[in-house]
């Protein structure tokens, strides 16, 4: 049905997928797989119409297709769901059902048959949501199944499932096999993309597995054991940038405790110590909530239940849902998006440093410009500008994530927290950003990150946390620690992965 | 040794033209004014005297005032419209004699008022996260509301003496009022520069949600620029009530519409601190004088309004193409 034929695929300097071939036969659920990055949702996004692939050829039915938006592949029968909610807020579920496509009576909105029509599809997918219901009312949950209604509600011939289980629970996965098994009985062909072993065993016939946006291997499901799976998806190479681990002094004073912590009403606790001198990551797969974990930690997102308290030299202080509060205490965020989060654009260098330097001052202080300061500081952070006073929005991307990380180092934190600290950063400025938390590490500070490149956490971290559905399942030392390792906890969790290492 | 080789003339060509650059890179106001004063010279010289001039420097003072604080707001992307409200209050409060208190505890009451409005502002615009226009105009509207149903029980009456002193004092020929104003315009300009309130009020206009990720107290720094806006309001009520002598419910109506004019046309866009405290202080002089060549042209009232409506739709015109770039 579908062939992907050396597809390739870049965004700037990197190749996202490089001569992907994979044939897709009708009336099979076919599993796209791999670790965060692999080019999964690549793979699918250029037979969505979403990118255009740069080199190979894409056939449908053996003929060429280059779906250039999502409505091209939607006319070619090429129906998704993705993983962003799409539906209008202000409109009830039967019209994001219909939008575009009203079934009409006398020139008329049919509403009647649309509410009943909607019903049906909604009720395939076992749940009792009222269609009447306005899309801005529903939890995420149960947008997700709208979405999905809305997807397999299209006649088309191919379905793409992009991540389509994070937000539903037991039994709506359930259900979700059923559909995915009626559409392979009426001969589609489904594309499941995901990296739930679970759903992979359970529902699909096929699973190609991707690595590094290359090709791996394309196998029935049957012929394959969820340990040959996971060893299929990692082994790659550990570049030699990173700086060196020093030994750690037993009995260094912890930074930041957090005991108890839940992040929802409904997430298990996390409990953990970070201790200065140390670089702690994060690890696990894409939306397990090491994000909300590490966003709770510095007063953006507020916390259910539990405690942190960050140890000082007066003692310990607990640190509350306030991010003026936690800045404050010496706990610094750089989140993962510079330009919306971060910096300011319009702002110099200068101006971007200093206002790190005022975290403690009265707003009413009168301050001097530490030129000085600045400078020394931008050449420790070997920071390419035309000067100081150059606006931070005209550097390129690895010397803004400089310039924000050297805010916080400017500030005299001794706890930082980083959501992926070399997000669309070169090479050498990654190697450069790696010496620079290092070095922090090394003057005492504590460092806790988050990253979804699991290679950047082994090189660089002295202690991997392995997160997976909010609860941290297992705890490894970053120098010995394999990406075996981490990937099998971060798939299976505590207890199958335990017993898999014991065998 | 290319650089020798360039000639005197060219070398004066390169100066014209870069000072012909920074020229246009100012703030409208300053052509504006520039252009007024010409016309002016033309059609009425008289305004040029130096003692009409010097009248028209103390008329503009309060509307310089109210826009020290207009353009603190826009710094941080909010506005301010209660300052009309404000005014209104101010002069109620000063004349009608309902509080019996003496003159110099009916001036603290005044500035009490003008610290709660203020706070009431940034309680709705950063708690609530309701929009500033929405918010300031309908305090503009319930305070003239009080204060008219006020005005049927006990109407404004009398100035308080101080302020219709005040007004009139000189040193030698400059007139006090228009000391205090630079004083003002002086203290902010530095306060803006140099203290770390100043960096905060730059970093929220720049990029408000990464002021709130990165921990700067965001709240505090609003609610600090409109608690500033309304005092300064509060002391352009004090004198425009000077001038005139006694409380009205008209005192200060367009005040806060002319210093939204002023402050987009001395060059403050939203978020940005581009004119500094100059450029609209600038705009103020010269909307007042403007006001002064119209009505002496025998354009009046009418023209007036025209004018500041052009004003106005103009710069929201120039700010919504300046944000879609």
């Amino acid at each position: 049905m579908i062939s992907f034929d050396k597809v390739t695929k870049r965004f700037g300097s990197n190749l996202a997928l490089s001569e992907v071939s994979i044939d897709c036969e009708a009336g099979t659920v076919h599993a796209i797989t791999g670790e965060n990055g692999a080019g999964k949702s690549t793979l699918m996004n250029l037979l969505a119409g979403v990118f255009s692939a740069d080199g190979g050829e894409i056939r449908l039915r053996g003929e060429p297709i280059s779906p250039e938006r999502p409505a091209d592949a939607r006319r070619l029968g090429i129906s998704t769901i993705f993983q962003e909610l799409t539906l209008l807020p202000n409109l009830t579920i039967a019209e994001n059902l219909f939008l575009g496509r009203e079934p009409l009576r006398l020139g008329m909105v049919d509403r009647a048959s649309m509410r009943r029509q909607a019903g049906s599809m909604i009720a395939r997918l076992g749940s009792s949501l009222d269609v009447d219901a306005y899309c801005g009312d529903l939890s995420v949950a149960d947008q997700h199944l709208v979405e999905i209604a809305r997807g397999v509600s299209v006649d088309a011939d191919v379905f793409i499932f992009d991540e389509p289980t994070a937000a539903l629970n037991a039994p709506e996965v359930e259900k979700l096999g059923e559909l995915l098994a009626a559409l392979r009985a009426s001969g589609k062909l489904v594309f499941y993309v995901s990296h739930r072993l679970d759903e992979i065993f359970r529902f699909c016939d096929r699973v190609s597995i991707l690595k590094d946006g290359k090709h791996v291997e394309t196998r029935p499901t049957q012929a394959l054991t969820r340990d040959e799976l996971v060893s299929l998806m990692v082994g790659r190479v550990l570049s030699k940038f990173f700086p060196p681990r020093p030994a750690r002094p037993d009995g260094a004073p912890v930074a930041l405790s957090v005991s108890g912590m839940r992040v929802r009403e409904d997430s298990p606790q996390v409990s953990f110590e970070l201790r200065s001198g140390e670089i702690v990551g994060l690890a696990g797969l894409e939306g397990q909530g090491q994000r909300n974990i590490i966003r709770a930690l510095s007063g953006l997102e507020p916390v259910v239940g539990g405690k942190v308290t960050k140890g000082s030299e007066t003692g310990p202080m607990p640190l509350g849902p306030d991010v003026v509060a936690t800045a404050r205490a010496g706990v610094g965020f750089v989140p993962e998006d510079r330009k919306t989060e971060g910096l300011y654009l319009p702002l110099s260098i200068d101006e971007n440093i200093t206002l790190g330097m005022l975290r403690r001052l009265p707003i009413w202080q009168l301050v001097k410009r530490r030129r000085d300061v600045i400078e020394e500081l931008m050449g420790r952070l070997n920071v390419r500008s035309a000067g100081a006073r150059q606006a931070v929005g005209e550097l390129s991307g690895g010397n803004q994530q400089k310039v924000m990380i050297g805010r916080w180092l400017a500030s005299g934190i001794d706890v930082l927290l980083l959501e992926e600290p070399t997000r669309g950063v070169d090479v050498g400025a990654k190697a450069e950003i790696y010496g620079l938390l290092r070095e922090f590490a090394n003057a005492g500070g504590a460092v806790l990150t988050v990253s979804s490149e699991l290679l950047e956490l082994l090189g660089l971290c002295d202690r991997i946390l392995v997160v997976r559905r909010n609860e941290i399942v297992a705890e490894l030392d970053g120098a010995r620690a394999a990406e075996e390792e981490v990937m099998r906890y971060a798939l299976m969790g505590r207890a199958e992965a335990g017993v898999h290492a014991n065998a | 040794m290319t650089r020798d080789a360039v000639s005197p003339a060219s070398m004066t060509g390169q100066w014209l033209w870069r000072a012909g650059k920074t020229l246009l890179s100012l703030p409208f106001a300053y052509a504006a004014l520039v252009i007024l004063m010409v016309v002016a010279y033309f059609m009425r010289p008289a305004l040029l005297s130096p003692m009409l001039l010097l009248l028209i420097l103390r008329q503009a003072a309060p509307l310089g005032i109210a826009v020290l604080g207009q353009s603190l707001c826009m710094r941080v992307l909010s506005l301010d419209l209660s300052i009309g409200g404000v005014i209104v209050g101010v002069s109620y409060i000063l004349t009608s004699g309902l509080l019996p208190f003496s003159e110099p505890v009916l001036l603290l009451v005044a500035v009490a008022f003008g610290v709660a409005v203020g706070l009431l502002n940034a309680f709705f615009i950063t708690r609530l996260r309701a929009s500033s226009v929405i918010v300031t105009l309908a305090v503009t509207l319930v305070i003239t509301g009080v204060a008219v149903a006020l005005s049927q029980l006990r109407s404004p009456g009398e100035a308080p003496e101080i302020l219709r002193q005040l007004v009139r004092l000189k040193i030698g020929i400059v007139p006090v009022v228009l000391v205090i104003w630079a004083l003002l315009l002086l203290a902010v300009a530095i306060f803006i520069r140099r203290s770390v309130f100043g960096r905060y009020v730059d970093a929220i206009g720049a990029n408000p949600r990464a002021a709130w990720v990165s921990g700067i107290p965001y709240v505090r720094v609003v609610s600090v620029v409109h608690v500033m806006s309304s005092l300064f309001a509060v002391f352009a009520g004090f004198l425009l009530i000077g001038f005139v002598g006694i409380g009205s419910m008209d005192l200060g109506r367009d005040l806060a519409l002319n210093s939204l004019a002023a402050v987009i046309l001395g060059g403050v866009t939203f978020g940005s601190g581009k004119g500094g405290v100059l450029g609209p202080t600038v705009a103020a002089l010269m909307l007042t004088f403007s006001f002064n060549l119209l009505t002496s042209l025998g354009l009046g009232e009418p023209a007036k309004l025209m004018l500041q409506g052009i004003i106005i739709g103009v710069a929201a015109a120039a700010y919504s193409v300046q944000r879609n770039n």
